[in-house]
């Protein structure tokens, strides 16, 4: 089958659905991110240094990534598993001796044009290699061996990108393995006992490996009025905002909070709160609501799946997507600590949106391949 | 890429029929509902409290300061004014560019004096969204500044206190703090007299604080403060407080008072004292002024008159306790006159035993020696009274309560108590407010009230005859002014120590003048003076002096040539 050709079969199997609901998404991010940038009443520039153009360029650039990696066999992928995830590895490495500090935590390659951020990738390919585990292992958890060979493995990019600092993203790590170990049916008792040690661990984490930003972050948000000018700034911005807006906000370009820049990263991390205060609990139903598509599509494509790596790739992404969604929707709510995880499609930002479309691209090969295993 | 790879993966087996493929739509379905639950809290019920929110930090409110009233002497002169200044506020968000910052920390530093490093530090850890970091500057700088514009500077107006007269009377007059709020004195008693109320400067802004052209813009113009006039003369005043300095020298004494006040309604012409205020609050053993107050009450009672005589052999025993005289002199057959003129103490142990226990509490109590006096500066101290009823009581206090020890009392009380002795007996309300005239020009003037009747014109007329009598002892008299008729006691009483009496001494002379119709009651006292001389020695001239100057300044024609050699 995998010839670099496509079938004209092949094209009709091809979630185009998926497509929509992801470009939809990336239009209301488009919308919004004009709305963050720019001084209410002003138009649209056509320049590279537009943060709209920007997104449009890279959502196009995604685009084609996935219609490529769609066209791609998803098992070519994992066969070069161990070698994506050893790049991978090296890039995070890399990035500590060389990489670009910016807001006190080295998270970019400054590759001129844009920065590249290898943790997104590294999301990736965590979750091909781990599918690649597991389905060799005989497509089950059962065995102990292979449930902490499984943790193994995703302990050194997870411990790489939580030094530099980035707690959100290696979070995502953590819900992508206990995501993929669950649904590879990991046997009750051994989630137990994992989950008990981690519970004991917490304390020296809490000590040894927490920053103290991170601390303050966290009891910002048990009590954000507590420090309203330093830590507790965006989260009290981000809540007036959103809660300024109302069941139908206060119309497009017309939010105080955001125009008058009260809140910061306005098109990034708190994306989520314009289209709060602007589009209202509506808007963010409706933002909700497509979000809610695409984890349909994306599980169907797991139930679709002719073998346990396709069905783990289908939730390994649509856990890191969703977990994504509601971490960052919690911090803009003022429920979670401030981590810097962007709203995915929606916040600008290249590697994010590359990535997200990557992911969208393994799972239309997921979807495009499956039947050809199953009538074999 | 090759066929054997994919052939590799065509041989896994299918995907199981797990069902938990679709748990995790449990969790996601919870991760939801939680913020579905988050939003609709925030945004429907919550709704109309942010709204509020959102407007606080869009509206700039800043408070225009009312300019404080001025105050006045009794004949009109100004004794504090109100100049216009500017304060100086920082917008802390202009400020979170450390570069601009610089700059505008700069400028600021170059006009105001301040130190830049500072001034950006302060705005950098203040958690304000206007920072305050000048108060007060001059006219002409504010307006410097506003030609500058630095970046993130709002000046608003306020007003500085500025006195005309140096620190004349400051003890009276006392501060304000840089929140414009009196914190001692006049200013302090009168703060919601002269502060005025306080404007509203209300206005959008964008968030580094700017105002926004053409946004909301209400001002609500501030109401200035009543203006005061005090019974203080301040020419009075200057005099007393160089005669208290120049006493203070001359004696080497540690603090003292002088207190001249209107006797007959209380009006306080001048108010000098070391400590600050120590006329109010400090208590002391008055001595031998208090023997008028026992010959007043004997008068008053009628067991005694001016002639009456007693035989003085220079010592008495009160149960047991040997009282002697001043250097244990004796002066024989006496009358109740010699003994003011003489200060015995052995007469006033003679009157008091007179007048008994029950009789002279009484009085001291109508005297109102053991209440405030009420007067309008704070931290008035009361007096201490020992009566028989206290349990530390002895029946030797009586007597020497007769000649002022054993009793603590304030200065102001002691000259409230002296004028009603001469004033024709009733007490006056010692006070300092004269009027007050309110910005849209409503008077209003000190609430006089009838004093308390504590004793008869006829023993005041006594009592100003024999203390005429005690400043006209001797062909000379260091209390005795030059050009005016004058009556008056001295004071001389040791400090009281642990369980007996320092070597330390307190003198003093309470006088008034002229004998008929008297304008001024005068208290002068000195604390430890280390020259030891007595209270007629010591305080005698400054009274004489005081007379002098203070009587021409209230149109006081001479009463008296001076006919004394010196």
């Amino acid at each position: 089958m995998f010839r670099g050709t496509q079938t004209p079969q092949e094209w009709a199997r091809f979630d185009y659905l998926l497509v929509l609901i992801a470009l939809a998404l990336v239009a209301y991010g488009l919308i919004l991110i004009h709305s963050g940038s720019t001084e209410s009443g002003e138009g649209l520039k056509i320049s590279f240094n537009s943060p709209v153009i920007r997104q449009g360029i890279f959502a196009i650039g995604s685009l084609v990534a996935m219609i490529i990696l769609s066209r791609l066999d998803y098992h070519a992928l994992l066969h070069y598993a161990w070698w994506i995830y050893g790049i991978t590895i090296f890039l995070l490495i890399l990035l500590l001796i060389i990489g670009q500090t910016d807001f006190g935590s080295t998270r970019w390659f400054d590759l001129g044009i844009f920065q590249l951020q290898p943790s997104e990738f590294a999301k990736i390919s965590l979750i091909l290699i781990l599918a690649r585990l597991i389905s060799d292992r005989g497509g089950d958890l059962k065995s102990l061996k292979t449930l902490l060979f499984s943790l193994l493995l995703s302990i050194p990019p997870l411990f790489l990108v939580f030094i530099q600092p980035d707690l959100g993203t290696s979070i995502i790590f953590i819900t992508i393995w206990v995501g993929l170990v669950f649904v590879a049916g990991a046997t009750r008792r051994h989630l137990i006992i994992l989950g008990a040690f981690f519970l004991a661990l917490i304390p020296f984490i809490w000590t040894f490996g927490v920053e103290d930003y991170q601390i303050e972050r966290i009891s910002v948000v048990l009590n954000a009025e507590e420090d309203p000018l330093d830590s507790g700034y965006n989260p009290i911005q981000a809540q007036i905002a959103i809660g300024s807006g109302g069941l139908f906000g206060k119309g497009l370009f017309e939010g105080e909070q955001t125009q008058l820049n009260f809140l910061k990263v306005p098109t990034k991390d708190f994306i989520f709160s314009v289209l709060g205060e602007e589009l209202g609990f509506l808007g963010a139903i409706l933002l909700l609501g497509l979000f809610l598509l695409l984890l349909w599509r994306i599980l169907r494509a797991a139930q679709f799946s002719g073998d346990t790596a396709g069905q783990l790739l289908a939730v390994g992404i649509v856990t890191m997507i969703l977990f994504q969604l509601f971490i960052n929707i919690a911090v803009n709510l003022g429920i979670f600590p401030v981590t810097g995880l962007p709203l995915p499609f929606v916040s600008a930002g290249g590697s994010s949106l590359l990535t997200l479309f990557i992911s969208l691209g393994i799972v239309q090969s997921v979807v495009i391949h499956h039947r050809a295993y199953r009538q074999n | 890429m090759g066929e054997a790879a994919t052939k590799e993966y065509m041989a896994q087996r299918s995907a199981r029929k797990t069902r938990r493929v679709w748990l995790p739509i449990l969790l996601f379905g919870a991760c939801f509902a939680v913020l579905l639950g988050r939003l609709v809290h925030i945004q429907v019920i919550n709704h109309d409290n942010y709204s509020v929110q959102a407007e606080n930090t869009l509206i700039g409110n800043d408070i225009l300061e009312a300019p404080r009233g001025k105050i006045f002497d009794r004949n009109g002169q100004p004794l504090v004014l109100s100049i216009d200044t500017w304060d100086l506020y920082i917008s802390t968000r202009a400020w979170s560019v450390n570069e601009t910052a610089k700059q505008a920390a700069k400028t600021i530093a170059h006009e105001t004096g301040l130190d830049d490093k500072k001034l950006q530090l302060l705005v950098h850890e203040s958690s304000l969204v206007d920072q305050v970091v000048a108060r007060d500057l001059s006219y002409e700088t504010g307006l410097k500044l506003m030609d500058l514009a630095p970046l993130g500077a709002v000046l608003l107006p306020n007003t500085a206190r500025s006195y005309p007269n140096g620190k004349l009377a400051l003890e009276i007059l006392g501060f304000i703090g840089t929140d414009n709020l009196g914190l001692a004195g006049i200013e302090a008693v009168y703060d919601s007299l002269l502060a005025g109320e306080p404007g509203n400067f209300v206005y959008e802004r964008d968030s580094r604080g700017t105002p926004i052209p053409f946004g909301i813009h209400i001002i609500d113009e501030p109401a200035a403060g009543s203006s005061i006039k005090l019974t203080i003369d301040r020419r009075i005043q200057s005099i007393a407080e160089k005669e208290l300095a120049r006493a203070l020298k001359e004696n080497e004494g540690t603090g003292g008072t002088i207190v001249i006040m209107d006797p007959f309604n209380g009006e306080i012409f001048a108010l000098a004292s070391e400590p600050e205020l120590s006329a109010i609050t400090q208590l002391y053993e008055p001595g031998s002024v208090l023997k008028v107050i026992t010959a007043a009450i004997g008068l008053d009672l009628e067991i005694i008159t001016p002639e009456t005589t007693y035989f003085d052999t220079g010592i008495t025993y009160v149960h047991g306790e040997p009282i002697q005289n001043w250097e244990s002199r004796s002066y024989g057959l006496t009358t109740m006159t010699e003994v003011l003129q003489h200060s015995i103490n052995t007469g006033s142990v003679f009157m008091v035993e007179q007048i008994g226990a029950e009789n002279f509490h009484k009085y001291l109590e109508r005297f109102s020696f053991n209440t405030a006096t009420g007067i309008d500066l704070p931290k008035e101290a009361e007096g201490i009274v020992p009566t028989p009823d206290d349990k530390n009581w002895s029946p030797v206090d009586l007597a020497t309560q007769s000649f002022g020890q054993s009793i603590s009392i304030t200065p102001l009380q002691l000259i409230r108590a002296f004028a009603a002795t001469i004033n024709g007996g009733y007490l006056v309300q010692p006070h300092i407010l004269m009027s007050s005239l309110s910005e849209s020009g409503e008077q209003d003037e000190f609430e006089k009230k009838q004093g308390l009747k504590v004793i008869s014109p006829e023993t005041s007329t006594s009592i100003r005859e024999m203390l005429n009598k005690v400043v006209n002892t001797y062909t000379w008299h260091p209390a005795r002014p030059r050009h005016y008729s004058s009556g008056g006691k001295s004071g001389t009483a040791n400090i009281p120590a642990m369980g007996g009496y320092s070597e330390d001494q307190i003198i003093s002379f309470m006088s008034f003048a002229p004998l008929e119709n008297p304008r001024v009651v005068i208290l002068v006292k000195i604390d430890r003076n280390k020259n030891k001389l007595t209270g007629t020695e010591a305080a005698g001239p400054v009274i004489a002096r005081l007379i002098d100057k203070t009587l021409p300044l209230l149109n006081v024609p001479p009463t008296a040539r001076y006919v004394g050699v010196k």
